[in-house]
């Protein structure tokens, strides 16, 4: 909430309530909708392009308090080749690094830069301590270059993880040099080199006894912001720099050699929390009073942390890897996923259950902890072991079930604690079942229109999806955004007396039944009636523009979806066509449709699969010819004539 | 991912200021902190400590079980602690929380801690030229027990040296079933004579309200304090004691608003408007006299206040106020030496046009090369632009009047309460009046936005002699005919798929209809060099520039930006196509503007749009059925909670949409079912007509659906609704094409 005054206002009412999306559509397939033309304001941007940019990296003795810096320079020459403009140069830094020097030269002459420096917010992110200082550089006229130098420090180099070699703008040409001395232990993996020539080098300087590596290219094309693609990590060439250790005179600085190191260092956090357990054991064993077997405990747990705790995510400095107290979340009833897997564990081990804290990184990351550096998670859940079996609880995702896994954690390596040791393990991955929506019907023809029952049930992420919509809707308009959703906004699918299951019940299949009247479904011209019996013709807008897409594209998460209609074919009337199937079976998807008379009635039955959410750029074009096929299936109807 | 992230941080860093790099709280942050906190522990008690009863109520009326939150109670006061003009404007509420929904809205505040209210002045929390807000909140549970917490705990989220220090507070521990109470206290200086405060209170917002309740206390020796209660709302209870003038104000049981559609709050929802101000001795112009409470006052205070900024405005003429003057005055005497026998409204036309120009279309070597639709928002101020034509105009004596217009959305003549609750045109004097306002850069006289429609005025002399009201004039309604829009479409068939639509369209849209299609799709370069020779501008500044040894490269600039905007504007054209059909074409095959609708006598955009559409032709057999309906694109809905209707109806304005669609019959095939798309529901708020005609291999289908009327009284809904649903049920229409 905003504090201004008359907060409500004007405004809202003159406007009209916008509900949110649950009223908006009727199918959860986001990445339909946003693979849609995406233009961005540099994309394709000729006008601009980067001459040289020029990067160092050295790792040089810091203070005592952060005894390794990391200095880095960066150059780069702006070039304007069709019409004067001016591009926004930004650095980010934070608690861990510090912006020393920006100057800036236009066409040659030095230009007085003044940084604006200020507090980095990310929708989603309650608080950042993330820094953002930039300004904007002019690029006089077309052919002139501009040039911006910058220092920056890294105080610590366990925060120096990556280097990206992609920029917003196209690079003709980039060099990277990191300058390693001796008594600096590190490890540098190229990662996605392959195809991006790269060429590099490595030299040693005897007169400052340090390793100097040096990378170049040419060509690069800009970066790409696009709707559900990898994460950067999958995408671009970078290089990976794990910092091990370093011999300084005060003694050998032990950083992150390998994931015991990187354990270690996690360790040392979480011992530094303070969790109280007697605080967090009164309101543990209250929530599982009514609980006799173990499952049932931390069932009510996992349920209780997802329905109580508010989701607000913190980064703040060190606080930005060290859980909150358990008893402070609990009080607050708000933390971010690693406060709220924190007090899922301390409930659970103060019921006597055998729980520990995960770290992971979601499938928005490519690394595992074979690459032991910060940036191989990115969210903490919490595990717990019972009769043998392992389970995990990620209570940020607000209505998921119990053992039912999210896309982006499914299959992903967990680092678990284990006392001073540890053990790694894979969330278990879930197939295409766990998450369903089925939709079935039993309609009959009345003059025009179609009448019947309808019954949905939803389960796993279909649940999620639907449950986190409907409990952003204010309740006094809920019915009528259900309806909206289940009709998209058509009033002729006219939908009443609709009863679901218990919305804040998500350890059962969800569940909506209604009566429906779809008027004016069918079409009476001469002895014939023609009848369509899909009304959401789900993905049918799922095609791929292979002329600007530029990434994989990965789909939300698998996903089964049914809808069988049986419709009583009436009195006096024989079917005379019925359209014909279609039967598209995908390793990584299936599309099925097909009609079928049975005795009276014509049962049809739908059923679209998504087995594997990559979507390569090589499976494009059979994506988009099997979606064709797919929208053709729409296009069909049934005949009925009399007989 | 990045380029969004530096275009969001270069945005960011143009609105905000300079702050330090370094994590630690400054000293001036630090010291302000100090005494923040002691004035928050004060402001706390203060506010905590009211006795209105309303705040003992823990009990949600079994009527609003069902409400999202309810308002149990609220309490705003606005008071000065002392006579050296400080302002206190508490506001405190106590709201249950019922759903998940409510719980998001009031799980976290921003506010801003510091904020200078002059642009003039670097941040300085607790001098004359701060405001400060202080905050707090706490938690009644279900249990009984209570958690508090206070805006001092909050994070901070941004500091602005040099206008403003945000923060962020996450309210702890609340759970639906709580209850909420939080206030929000801001103290600040009225630093002019002439400021006052300006506050509304609504009674009727989307959460009901049990108790609503407003104190207002301001010291006899140096206030005034004036209200105006609207649309059935109570007047204040008001007093003079204790040397304080006071209004108060307690109302029980406020409903939620239940209509949101189509409706116009500062003409039908109960609320008070209220000034707390500066007073002086004699009461004058824009001034009140101290120790004074004006009750409702009357409107033509308000107005003459209004006509007397009017005047100054207007008399306001220098080279500051009137740039470029020379070249106007040049282009003028050559337009009228060139056109012998010009008349007054000729010449008020270029004039305006030429003013136009010269402010919006005209670039200077020194511009920022911006040519794409992101120059279609351009506008002059409202004020300045009609002062300059009509400037102009007196000079060629041409006789012109301001009128002083009350926008349809803002409180009627006979309700205003400030003098900016006018805005203004301009008129010229005579038998066909051509109307002028200042409506961005496709503005064109001749031209009343909707806004100010049917509203009365009162005129003011555009003479620099005149200073008095010269009458009134009641500005007309526009006719739904004047705001249309004309879907002509040819529609063929793929002949290798005859479920391939192949569309033929040529749209226009004239009145309120055109300003946004001419901000989509209209492009710089052409309608620069279309304006510059309507107006006899002999040399564009491409030539000037490429004559020019300093400036010629920019001419090649300008070319390469000219060619990327329009490579680019075809996007524009794909999304209008989307929007109209709510369905992306299969491919955009050609495109063009006919008409760009830049002036009066050109009074619609016009363009033409080819394409191709799959999705409307389902097959049956070997027969194909056509959504004909759907080929309108799509229609209003009106959902079942808006269906009951007893407020009138507040429509933008009276329009008109008519499809022209010719379907061409494919050989082979017959088509049947014309017949029932044919509808007829006519009546007095709007009207639905669908015709059809069959003939040569072609069907022909006219669809016109007209809004008769901007305004209707809440006893004629049901009228309109015939029509909105017609149109909607329309959409489901479908024809079928069979094989001979």
């Amino acid at each position: 909430m905003l504090c201004t005054r008359n907060r409500l206002c004007i405004n809202l009412i003159l406007c009209g309530l916008s509900l949110p999306a649950l009223a908006a559509g009727g199918n959860y397939w986001p990445e339909v909708a946003e693979n849609k033309r995406v233009v961005s304001a540099f994309e394709e941007n000729k006008n601009i392009v980067i001459r040289e940019r020029k990067e160092r990296y050295e790792f040089v003795k810091g203070d005592e308090k952060n005894p390794v810096w990391v200095k880095q320079s960066f150059t780069t020459f702006y070039r304007c080749d069709e019409y004067r403009g001016s591009v926004p140069v930004v650095e980010f830094y934070d608690d861990y690094s510090r912006v020393d020097e920006v100057k800036a030269y236009v066409n040659g002459d030095r230009m007085k830069v003044k940084v604006e420096h200020d507090y980095y917010s990310v929708e989603g992110l309650f608080y950042s301590d993330a820094r953002v200082c930039g300004f904007m550089l002019p690029l006089e006229k077309k052919g002139t270059e501009s040039r911006v130098e910058m220092q920056k420090t890294v105080l610590d180099p366990r925060y120096f993880t990556s280097i990206f070699f992609q920029e917003e703008f196209f690079q003709e040409q980039k060099e990277v040099t990191l300058v390693v001395p001796r008594w600096m232990k590190i490890e540098i993996r190229e990662m996605n080199f392959a195809k991006a020539g790269v060429k590099t080098s490595k030299t040693y300087d005897e007169k400052t006894n340090a390793d100097i590596y040096t990378y170049s290219a040419k060509g690069i094309k800009a970066s790409k912001s696009e709707p559900h693609a990898p994460g950067p990590s999958y995408l671009y060439p970078h290089l990976l720099v794990m910092t091990h250790a370093a011999e300084t005179p005060s003694g050998k600085i032990t950083y992150f050699s390998n994931v015991n190191d990187l354990y270690a260092w996690y360790r040392s956090l979480v011992k530094e929390i303070g969790n109280d357990p007697a605080t967090v054991k009164a309101t543990a064993l209250n929530i599982t009073k009514d609980k006799k077997e173990d499952i049932d405990k931390i069932k009510a747990v996992y349920t209780w942390v997802q329905e109580n705790i508010r989701y607000i995510a913190f980064e703040d400095g060190i606080a930005g890897f060290r859980p909150a107290k358990a008893q402070d979340v609990l009080e607050k009833k708000y933390g971010d996923c690693k406060g709220m897997a924190n007090l899922t564990k301390e409930m659970l081990a103060a019921l006597g259950l055998d729980a520990r804290l995960c770290w992971i990184g979601t499938r928005h990351i490519a690394y595992d902890y074979s690459t032991p550096t910060l940036s191989v998670d990115n969210h903490m859940i919490c595990a717990v072991n019972l009769k043998g079996k392992q389970y995990f609880l990620d209570a940020t995702e607000t209505y998921i079930g119990f053992d039912q896994y999210a896309e982006r954690i499914q299959g992903r390596q967990v680092l678990i604690e284990n006392g001073d040791q540890f053990t790694l393990s894979k969330v278990p991955l879930r197939t295409f079942e766990q998450n369903r929506q089925v939709e079935k019907r039993t309609l009959e023809i009345d003059g025009n229109n179609l009448t019947g029952k309808v019954d949905h049930q939803y389960t796993g992420e279909c649940t999620e999806y639907i449950l986190t919509q409907a409990h952003q809707i204010k309740k006094d308009k809920l019915e009528e955004a259900l309806e909206q959703f289940l009709s998209k906004e058509n009033r002729s699918y006219a939908i009443s007396s609709v009863k679901t299951s218990d919305l804040h019940d998500w350890s059962k299949d969800m569940t909506i039944h209604y009566d429906l009247q779809h008027k004016d479904a069918v079409n009476n011209f001469g002895d014939e009636l023609y009848v369509e019996l899909d009304f959401r013709k789900e993905m049918e807008d799922a095609g791929i523009d292979t002329t600007l897409r530029e990434h994989d594209l990965w789909l939300s998460f698998k996903r089964q979806l049914v809808q069988e209609t049986a419709l009583t074919i009436p009195a006096g009337y024989k079917v005379k066509s019925l359209p014909p199937a279609v039967n598209i079976d995908q390793p990584k998807y299936a599309f099925k449709a097909a009609y079928e008379q049975q005795a009276d009635k014509i049962v049809y039955r739908k059923e679209i699969t998504i087995k594997d959410t990559h979507l390569e750029k090589k499976d494009f074009p059979t994506w988009n010819n099997d979606i064709k096929k797919l929208r053709q299936t729409y296009l069909e109807q049934i005949t009925l004539t009399k007989k | 991912m990045k380029t969004y992230i530096a275009i969001l941080i270069c945005l960011l860093l143009l609105i905000t200021g300079m702050m330090a790099q370094e994590r630690k709280m400054e000293p001036w942050d630090a010291k302000a902190e100090v005494k923040y906190k002691k004035r928050l522990a004060e402001v706390k008690e203060e506010i905590w400590g009211w006795k209105q009863a309303g705040f003992k109520n823990r009990t949600v009326p079994a009527e609003y079980a069902k409400e999202s939150a309810v308002v149990l109670a609220k309490h705003t006061e606005l008071t000065t602690p002392d006579k050296d003009r400080e302002l206190h404007r508490s506001f405190r509420a106590l709201v249950a929380i019922n759903d998940k929904a409510a719980l998001e809205e009031y799980s976290e505040f921003t506010f801003k801690q510091y904020e200078t209210l002059s642009s003039w002045y670097p941040l300085e929390p607790f001098d004359k030229m701060t405001k400060v807000i202080y905050m707090g909140a706490r938690i009644f549970k279900k249990d009984g027990g209570t958690r508090e917490i206070y805006s001092d705990e909050a994070v901070v989220t941004e500091v602005n040296r040099r206008s403003h220090k945000t923060r962020k507070l996450a309210i702890p521990d609340l759970q639906i079933g709580d209850l909420i109470e939080y206030f929000v206290r801001e103290e600040k200086f009225i630093n002019h004579n002439t400021a006052y405060t300006e506050e509304i209170f609504v009674l009727g917002e989307e959460e009901p309200v049990l108790e609503y309740s407003v104190h207002v206390s301001a010291w006899e020796e140096v206030f005034a304090l004036e209200y105006r209660s609207m649309n059935g709302a109570p007047n204040f209870k008001q007093k003079i004691a204790d040397h304080m003038l006071q209004l108060d104000m307690l109302v029980k049981n406020v409903p939620p608003q239940p209509v949101s559609l189509w409706m116009n709050p500062f003409r039908q929802i109960p609320m008070l408007r209220v000034h707390l101000r500066v007073g002086v001795r004699r009461e004058k112009l824009g001034r009140r006299k101290e120790g004074t409470i004006y009750s409702n006052p009357n409107a033509l205070k308000t107005r003459d206040e209004a006509v007397a900024g009017i005047v100054g405005m207007r008399n306001a003429t220098s080279s500051s106020t009137l740039p470029f003057l020379g070249e106007v005055w040049d282009n003028v005497k050559r337009f009228k030496k060139e056109n012998k026998n010009v008349t007054d409204e000729e010449l008020t036309h270029y004039i305006y046009y030429l003013i136009r120009y010269m402010g919006l279309y005209r670039v200077n070597p020194q511009d920022a090369i911006v040519v794409d639709q992101r120059r279609n928002w351009a506008g002059l101020s409202e004020i300045n632009f009609l002062r300059y034509v009509n400037y102009m105009l007196v000079k060629n004596d041409i006789d012109a009047d301001f009128v002083l217009a009350t926008p349809r959305y803002g409180p009627a003549q006979n309700e205003v309460f400030e003098a900016d609750d006018f805005r203004v045109m301009l008129k010229t004097v005579g038998k066909k009046p051509v109307y002028m306002s200042a409506e961005g850069i496709f503005s064109n006289t001749d031209y009343i936005p909707a806004e100010f429609e049917g509203q009365k005025a009162p005129l003011v002399n555009g003479g620099p002699k005149e200073d008095g009201i010269k009458g009134n004039v009641e500005i007309p309604y526009s006719d739904a005919s004047k705001n249309r829009q004309v879907e002509n479409m040819k529609i063929s068939f793929a002949k290798d798929d005859l479920q391939q639509l192949k569309i033929d369209r040529t749209s226009s849209a004239s009145g309120h209809f055109k300003r946004p299609l001419q901000q989509k799709l209209l492009l710089y370069e052409d309608y620069y060099d279309a304006e510059r020779q309507a107006l006899g501008i002999k040399q564009s500044f491409m030539e000037e520039f490429a004559d020019s040894k300093r400036n010629r490269s920019l001419a090649d600039e300008y070319r390469n930006a000219f060619d990327k905007a329009r490579k680019d504007v075809k996007e524009s054209f794909l999304d209008e196509v989307k929007e109209q059909f709510d369905i992306s074409p299969e491919s955009l095959d050609g495109y063009k503007v006919l008409k760009m609708g830049l002036r009066h006598n050109v009074p619609e955009i016009a363009y033409n749009t080819n394409f191709t559409m799959n999705g409307y032709i389902k097959k049956a057999g070997s027969n194909y059925i056509i959504d004909a309906g759907r080929l309108i694109g799509p229609q209003m809905s009106i959902k079942p909670s808006q269906r009951e209707r007893k407020a009138d109806i507040y429509m933008s304005f009276a329009r008109s949409f008519e499809y022209n669609i010719e379907f061409q019959i494919p050989e082979g095939y017959t088509l049947e079912g014309a017949d029932k798309l044919a509808r007829n529901v006519d009546n007095e708020c709007g009207s639905f007509v669908v015709t059809t005609k069959q003939a040569e291999g072609k069907l022909t289908v006219n669809v016109k659906k007209i809004y008769k009327n901007s305004f209707a009284p809440a006893a004629k809904w049901p009228q309109l609704l015939e029509m909105v649903d017609a149109a909607e049920a329309f959409q489901q229409q479908k024809i079928l094409l069979k094989k001979a």
